[in-house]
């Protein structure tokens, strides 16, 4: 895994960025495999579980800009494997909720949907950037 | 307010200034579409292993370099499968040496 750090992550998004597109927040999140796969897997046994859920977890980091949200989806050391953006003037129906530990941003759209929950210790930071992304894309 | 006021209020002033180039053709693409290339300049896209140009990730194949991609699960899925089967191999060896 990366060091993510808000000198690296906003460094990962520096290529995808349009001219004078400004980074405001950033954060990284993840996207488990579902509870109904991932609760058999621990049953069969607990390491190789664990193992298994590490592999088919997705890792992102996604970034707020005064133009679009836009979300790389990663592996290993910020290799990105694959670009989604969402247009702000475009935005499609957002929904966001902020727990005691997870902040999770779930956008519904029929192309490219898009789910991460944002852990508080997922990178310095990162609880305040994911709150203030959420509270930019609901409008709340 | 609706998604697309609450996108504009966010964007701001700045959403006009500077030229978006077509993430795919590299073609100067102010709207949705590229008028060179003709395809979304929001689609989802992934960067090609192999010439490292940018391709659709609904795209099964590189449209510059002819690369065919392969969904990451090929050797994610036997290799949990293989840890699965080593633990269970190893579980009846520790049952039959007691």
């Amino acid at each position: 895994m990366a060091k993510l750090n808000d000198t690296t992550v906003p460094a990962a998004f520096q290529p995808y960025l349009e001219p004078g597109e400004q980074l405001k927040h950033w954060g990284f999140g993840v996207k488990q495999p579902n509870m109904l796969l991932m609760i058999p897997l621990f049953l069969l046994g607990i390491l190789p579980g664990a193992i298994a859920v590490a592999l088919l977890t997705k890792n992102y980091v996604a970034g707020l800009t005064d133009r679009r949200f836009i979300v790389l989806r990663f592996s290993g050391k910020l290799n990105v494997k694959e670009i989604m953006e969402y247009r702000l003037n475009n935005l499609p129906q957002v929904e966001a909720s902020t727990g005691p530990i997870f902040t999770v941003i779930k956008i519904h759209d029929a192309q490219k949907p898009f789910v991460a929950k944002f852990h508080r210790m997922g990178m310095p930071n990162n609880r305040a950037h994911a709150m203030a992304m959420a509270a930019a894309l609901t409008g709340k | 307010m609706n998604a697309q006021e609450r996108g504009a209020q966010i964007a701001g002033p700045s959403q006009a200034s500077g030229i978006r180039a077509c993430p795919f053709c590299g073609a100067p693409a102010p709207g949705q579409f590229c008028p060179a290339c003709r395809r979304d300049t929001t689609w989802a896209r992934r960067p090609c292993p192999r010439c490292g140009r940018m391709v659709p990730s609904l795209e099964q194949t590189c449209w510059s370099c002819g690369a065919h991609f392969r969904s990451e699960l090929w050797w994610k899925v036997p290799l949990i499968i293989l840890l699965f089967l080593i633990t269970f191999v190893i579980s009846i060896l520790l049952a039959l040496l007691k």
